[in-house]
């Protein structure tokens, strides 16, 4: 198979330290939340889930 | 309302979150969004696209899961029924459902043509053919665009119309054929059944794919020059704060946002409102859109642009990445037939594009389907027969239109654009004013996992709307100032006519459907009053 350009790459592109923050922070960041979402939806025992106002009768404690 | 169809509901918590974020996840993850961060300036285009995400994804999500299982819990699926659900006293709202019934039904008719295509590219990179389009594209050590350019032409009918409706366009058809077919039989099956269960095994797949080609990707050599073409903030010309002034920079980035976690659909407010009283909805729309951010930003983002930049370099990059069809479709075959193990890399990606679109285009039926089962009462074999009949009318006409793809790109500009921006600002509208913040916000924390931050309501009510109301003005004035725009070419393209002409007759039919519907709904609740007054008048 013919391997093209391999040898014509612009190396004046190579990821420069702004680059590299800004990959970085962006593709962490998603996987963060993502990781952080998942582990909440998968854990086996969830905490009490949070009631709204209109869960309640006047008067109730909440 | 249907006694089948109150029964249906979502069969696992999993299950719902993965079938909204394969919903989202489509082919502008993988090509789209990376050509637009390729062509504005790299890194500076994150700083507006998180900006978006925050500011009109992420509350436009919640805003309409919560609507969704607010209309459920009153026993509506459908975004008329919904829509009535919540503006009770507004005997137009239910009628403005149409547009939630026309967007996800018109792009459908285009989408599946597109799924059948990376379907087809996937069967020709597993049988060898496109090995031999280019053992026949290669002179002198030099792959020849063009071979790529015809291929395409000829697969897809770009050519000329009627094109595909001739022995070389039999395969086409073939594929866009199985893929209606697979689509019905999982509509067919039912929410739980069909589609849950097809998304339960197709979304892991799918990063299975993807990280087989991105582990190919970040093995290639200069694979740094690549990363840095589509990760380095390149103002040195502009200056970081001109290049961010850019207009044009933030309506692509919270255009590609709201198109990429499919806000504004239809189809969230119809998947969510099968949910149950007491589901998690806070949690649940963070997740999705967590893994659809997942899939465009630490796949896409790796994937497409650092491969097609270390073969082709710059300036042809730069060209292909502002058309998808040409980055996906002409480019990126040249790139998976320049590396190694391009054939494996290459089955991978087009298969990873067909299974995202096939998790989208089977949530753009669920929304007619509920209208049809709910608001006329139809069993679901009559409602896939008769949606199936109307969506197969509208690809038969994008189909025999194919020249240049311009019937392709009508429906995606009305139907995919245009009545996107308009429901999504009803829907907001809808969330902020009329349903209201305080009861929106409490339909939110109901059975949250997660507390939803409280100025989210001050973001929902003021800022989404005047956001999204900001670029849907900027995104109307960029489409008038072009002289052959889309709305004078109704008058001079007979296929745009034929086009827009064929959603408008789709839209008489589903108000129609709909003035059926609430007559049948207000029926059914005078007879349930009645039923109820009845013991009571007993002595």
């Amino acid at each position: 198979m013919m391997i093209l350009a391999q040898t014509a790459i612009d190396h004046s592109y190579d990821l420069s330290p702004g680059g590299w923050l800004t990959m970085i922070l962006s593709v962490g960041f998603v996987v963060f939340l993502t990781g952080w979402c998942v582990r909440r939806v998968m854990r086996e025992s969830t905490p009490a889930k949070l009631h709204s106002q209109i869960d309640f009768e006047p008067g109730e404690r909440q | 309302m249907g006694e089948a169809q109150r029964k249906e509901q979502w069969g696992t918590r999993l299950g719902v979150i993965l079938a909204v974020t394969g919903s989202a996840v489509g082919l502008g993850n993988f090509l789209r969004f990376p050509g637009l961060a390729a062509q504005y300036e790299g890194g500076a285009f994150m700083i507006p696209y998180f900006i978006a995400l925050l500011l009109l994804g992420l509350p436009l999500a919640w805003a309409e899961w919560a609507m969704g299982r607010y209309g459920g819990v009153r026993g509506f699926n459908s975004t008329p029924g919904i829509y009535r659900a919540i503006w009770k006293n507004n005997r137009l709202a239910p009628y403005v459902g149409v547009i939630g019934l026309l967007v996800p039904v018109g792009i459908y008719m285009y989408y599946v043509i597109i799924e059948a295509w990376c379907l087809g590219y996937a069967w020709y990179y597993l049988t060898g053919h496109m090995a031999d389009i280019g053992r026949q594209a290669m002179s002198n050590g030099v792959l020849n665009k063009q071979a790529y350019a015809d291929f395409f032409a000829t697969f897809t009918g770009s050519g000329g119309n009627a094109s595909l409706f001739s022995a070389a366009g039999a395969p086409t058809l073939v594929f866009v054929g199985l893929c209606f077919i697979i689509n019905f039989i999982i509509i067919y099956r039912g929410l739980s059944k069909g589609i849950e269960k097809f998304c339960i095994y197709a979304m892991p797949l799918l990063i299975v794919c993807a990280l087989v080609v991105l582990v190919r990707v970040l093995t290639l050599d200069g694979i740094n020059a690549g990363l840095g073409f589509m990760w380095n903030p390149r103002t040195e010309k502009a200056g970081f704060l001109q290049s961010l002034a850019k207009p044009g920079m933030w309506l692509d980035a919270t255009s590609q946002i709201f198109f990429s976690l499919s806000v504004g659909f239809g189809i969230i407010i119809t998947y969510a409102s099968y949910l149950k009283p007491d589901d998690d909805i806070a949690l649940s729309s963070l997740t999705s859109c967590a893994g659809n951010e997942f899939c465009e930003v630490a796949l896409g983002g790796m994937i497409t642009i650092p491969a097609a930049f270390i073969f082709l370099g710059a300036v042809q990059v730069t060209q292909a990445a502002g058309s998808s069809f040409n980055l996906g479709f002409r480019t990126l075959p040249m790139v998976f037939e320049s590396m190694p193990l391009g054939h494996i890399a290459g089955f991978a990606f087009f298969f990873l594009l067909f299974l995202a679109a096939m998790t989208s285009s089977l949530s753009m039926l669920q929304p007619a389907i509920a209208l049809l089962e709910e608001g006329l009462g139809l069993n679901r074999r009559a409602s896939v027969a008769l949606l199936g009949f109307i969506t197969l009318l509208g690809s038969c006409i994008i189909l025999l239109l194919s020249r240049d793809t311009i019937a392709l790109g009508t429906f995606d500009f009305w139907a995919g654009t245009l009545c996107i921006f308009l429901l999504a600002l009803f829907q907001t509208v809808l969330f902020g004013w009329v349903l209201g913040i305080e009861k929106g916000l409490a339909e939110i924390d109901r059975g949250a996992e997660i507390r939803v931050p409280r100025f989210i309501g001050f973001v929902l009510k003021y800022v989404s709307p005047v956001y999204l109301g900001g670029i849907f003005v900027m995104w109307l004035i960029q489409q008038v100032r072009v002289p052959d725009n889309s709305f004078r070419a109704i008058f001079t393209s007979p296929e745009v006519a034929i086009s827009v002409g064929f959603l408008f007759i789709v839209s008489l039919l589903f108000l129609l459907l709909i003035a059926q519907s609430v007559r049948r709904w207000r029926q059914l609740e005078a007879a349930a009053e009645s039923a109820l007054v009845a013991p009571e008048a007993k002595p």
